[in-house]
């Protein structure tokens, strides 16, 4: 490279990045490291704090509500994975036919529920979900489905789904748009080349399209577990973790432990936990994707 | 011109940090209009909530200051009005730091940690100089605020925090012209309107302290009478496991499993469930006092004029007292122990305006229950539901409020583990056994 003549020099670099780095600094690691400190006292919000050292962790690793919020965010993480990702893989596969009409106005409307903000979603979806004025309930009924209607936030047993399909619906047309970006950067000719060869739609998607999208799917599922394994907002709009702790994840279980009971030492042990358990999950998920590429 | 560009810039940058900085705390002083009458006086430091420009509970407090302000130009005060949310933080804060102003607000679960810490002065010293004001509270209105039998805050008002508000003609259909007055009546009560399709009870418990606070304070005290709670709060033996209030907890469950409540008892909250009873589909709904203003501002005028109020029906068998109600706690007037001597007079006058039966007529003129008795009430221009309100309030005693008097973490898990409970999920033992765990955790 030879185009030293317009690079800037050091200090311009540097000096372009300090505005970044100290409004990250401060927004992140600052916290962060606090959430760490805190995470060794008992400590209930006034200058008092009393240095317990790893008990707070000692009590983490035994307490049954965070390891259920714990399943709980996994459940999620899951259904998010094979829900956003495939049903956004597969409309855009869709929507990159030559046939498709209105390619621009789909996407918009697909993407609309992201731009929403998490306690709009869920406002609607309760309202959905409403026993007795819910669109849910109405629609089963009008199906003669009568049978099929639940307390869809109340049942304990199903809450869980209830609340899920909200953030699997939210993220779709997140995850739409990325995977659009990079099937239109496959090049056409590798396309015509596979028709030569005789390869048809099935095909195509199979054997071009997948591996060539395999780096941009392997950070959409990193994007998918790092942003559910701190799901919060639009479950605490529809159920608040209840009924009972049953919808509980571990950024509600953070939150009500810090800010309802007063607990901030036991809850920055809470946050340290999740964002521990949330590297670990997308270790290893590189670790199963990275293996067959490299 | 580019100097110049940078240097507004910069000042206007700068001017927006100090705003910004002005803006954290809204601290306003306010003095009468004859300064420097009484010589040099320093002005009483006194940090509250009351906003006369914000909606919510204390505007008649706002008011009276105001009052007491033009009334008495002499009295200088230094006022800090902090939001309702950011007071307690603040309050917290400050007295740790021991930092407090010389009056200001604490809640009934802060006395014992304020007197244990040497923070609050005994404000017996005040109300015995004035037998008029001492004596004219309601009974067992200042008692939640005593340690050691001293009394360390000054009520100004404290409504129940459970009531019954029932459509009398729905309860009618179900064939009961006035309000059950055993439990096994109301149990029938409860049978008679399901079998009319009818949802007995309106139940929005989403924040989950609606169980807690307006149900199991009241249940509980039937069942254990307030001398096992006074020995729990003090630790001198009372257990949640103990039968009496394991009895109330099972009470409790077999209602929701009745079929009491609406099936989403647990995904709406305490507005929605208002909103059921608005269109005539519940017959009941139970909050505390702070509901009837709801009532009346927000429900159907038909529902509205068809409202009437009740509490519990007296349960066999329940050794407490009977006609026990949930209520007394709350916000109350303190005063620090280092505050300059010479201002106390001054300080009692004050309080004494805010809290004694003059000011109770404004209170109650806002919708709200007062803590000092009110004399005259008929003359009093009060709206139909405060009316009925005070009159239930005659024949009733205040119980402690749970949730005001223990702390946040052991409330918490009594709210989670009530919920787990109505659901189902767990039994009333296992549910008592959850709350005596996180109590011995604290202890």
């Amino acid at each position: 490279m030879n185009n030293t003549a317009i690079r800037p020099k050091r200090w311009t670099f540097f000096a372009y990045l300090i505005p970044g780095v100290v409004i990250y600094a401060f927004m992140v690691l600052v916290p962060l490291v606090l959430a760490l400190r805190y995470s060794f006292y008992k400590w209930s919000g006034g200058p008092k704090m009393e240095w317990i050292g790893l008990k707070n962790y000692q009590i983490l690793l035994q307490d049954e509500k965070f390891w259920g919020a714990f399943i709980n965010n996994l459940l999620i993480v899951g259904f998010s994975v094979i829900g956003q990702i495939g049903i956004a893989f597969i409309i855009a596969i869709f929507l990159m036919n030559k046939w498709v009409k209105w390619r621009e106005f789909h996407r918009t409307v697909i993407f609309i529920p992201v731009v929403l903000s998490s306690v709009v979603i869920g406002f609607l979806w309760s309202m959905i979900y409403n026993n007795d004025a819910g669109l849910l309930n109405w629609l089963l009924t009008s199906l003669g489905l009568e049978s099929w209607i639940k307390p869809w936030l109340d049942d304990p047993n199903v809450v869980m789904y209830s609340v899920t399909a909200p953030i699997v619906w939210q993220y779709i047309g997140f995850y739409l748009i990325i995977f659009m970006a990079s099937m239109q950067s496959i090049n056409g000719e590798v396309y015509e080349m596979a028709e030569i060869d005789g390869a048809t739609g099935m095909k195509k998607t199979l054997y071009i399209t997948l591996p060539l999208m395999k780096d941009t799917l392997k950070i959409a599922v990193m994007l998918c577990i790092a942003g559910n394994m701190k799901a919060f907002d639009s479950i605490f709009v529809m159920t608040g973790g209840g009924p009972g702790n049953s919808s509980t994840v571990m950024a509600q279980y953070a939150y009500d432990t810090s800010f309802k009971a007063f607990k901030l030492g036991y809850g920055s042990a809470i946050s340290i936990g999740i964002m521990v358990l949330s590297v670990g999950l997308i270790m290893i998920s590189r670790l199963i994707g990275g293996k067959s590429n490299d | 011109m580019k100097k110049g560009l940078k240097r507004w810039t910069s000042m206007l940058l700068i001017s927006c940090m100090a705003l910004v900085v002005a803006g954290c705390g809204s601290s306003q002083s306010s003095s009468g209009s004859g300064e420097q009458a009484e010589g040099k006086k320093e002005p009483i430091k006194f940090m509250h909530m009351f906003d006369k420009n914000a909606e919510g509970g204390g505007l008649h407090q706002a008011e009276l200051l105001d009052t007491f302000i033009t009334e008495n130009p002499d009295i200088k005060l230094d006022q800090e009005v902090q939001s309702h949310d950011n007071y307690e933080t603040k309050i917290k804060t400050l007295a740790a730091a021991n930092e407090l102003p010389d009056v200001f607000l604490i809640k009934s679960s802060m006395v014992t940690t304020f007197v244990e810490n040497g923070l609050v002065m005994s404000v017996d010293e005040l109300l015995d100089k004035d037998a008029d004001w001492k004596n004219g509270f309601v009974d067992g209105a200042l008692d939640t605020y005593q340690v050691d039998g001293k009394t360390y805050g000054i009520q100004f008002s404290g409504g129940p925090t459970h009531a019954i508000y029932y459509n009398k003609d729905l309860v009618a259909q179900a064939g009961f012209n006035e309000f059950p007055k055993t439990w096994d009546d109301f149990l029938k009560l409860i049978d008679n309107l399901k079998a009319k399709d009818i949802t007995p009870i309106a139940f929005g418990n989403k924040g989950k302290w609606l169980a807690n606070s307006s149900y199991m304070s009241t249940l509980g005290d039937r069942f254990t009478g307030t001398e096992w709670f006074n020995k729990l709060v003090n630790n001198q033996g009372s257990k949640f496991t103990d039968p009496e209030f394991v009895q109330a907890l099972t009470l409790f469950q077999d209602l929701a499993k009745r079929g009491a409540f609406n099936s989403d008892m647990n995904s709406i909250d305490n507005n929605q469930m208002k909103t059921l009873y608005y269109n005539g589909k519940a017959a009941m709904f139970i909050e505390g006092a702070w509901a009837s203003n709801a009532v009346e501002t927000g429900g159907p005028k038909e529902i509205l004029d068809k409202t009437e109020l009740a509490i519990f029906p007296a349960i066999d068998g329940a050794k407490g007292e009977q006609n026990g109600v949930s209520g007394g706690g709350g916000w109350a007037y303190a005063v620090n122990v280092n505050i300059d001597k010479a201002k106390l007079d001054d300080v009692a006058k004050m309080l004494k305006f805010l809290s004694d039966k003059d000011a109770a007529k404004v209170i109650l003129k806002y919708g709200d229950i007062p803590s000092s008795k009110v004399e005259n009430m008929d003359e009093l221009n009060l709206s139909p539901m405060t009316k009925k309100m005070v009159k239930m309030l005659e024949t009733t005693k205040y119980v402690p409020i749970y949730d005001s008097r223990l702390s946040p973490g052991l409330t918490e898990s009594m709210n989670a583990a009530m919920q787990d409970m109505l659901i189902g999920q767990i039994t009333p033992e296992k549910a008592a056994e959850v709350m005596q765990k996180e109590f011995d955790n604290e202890m």
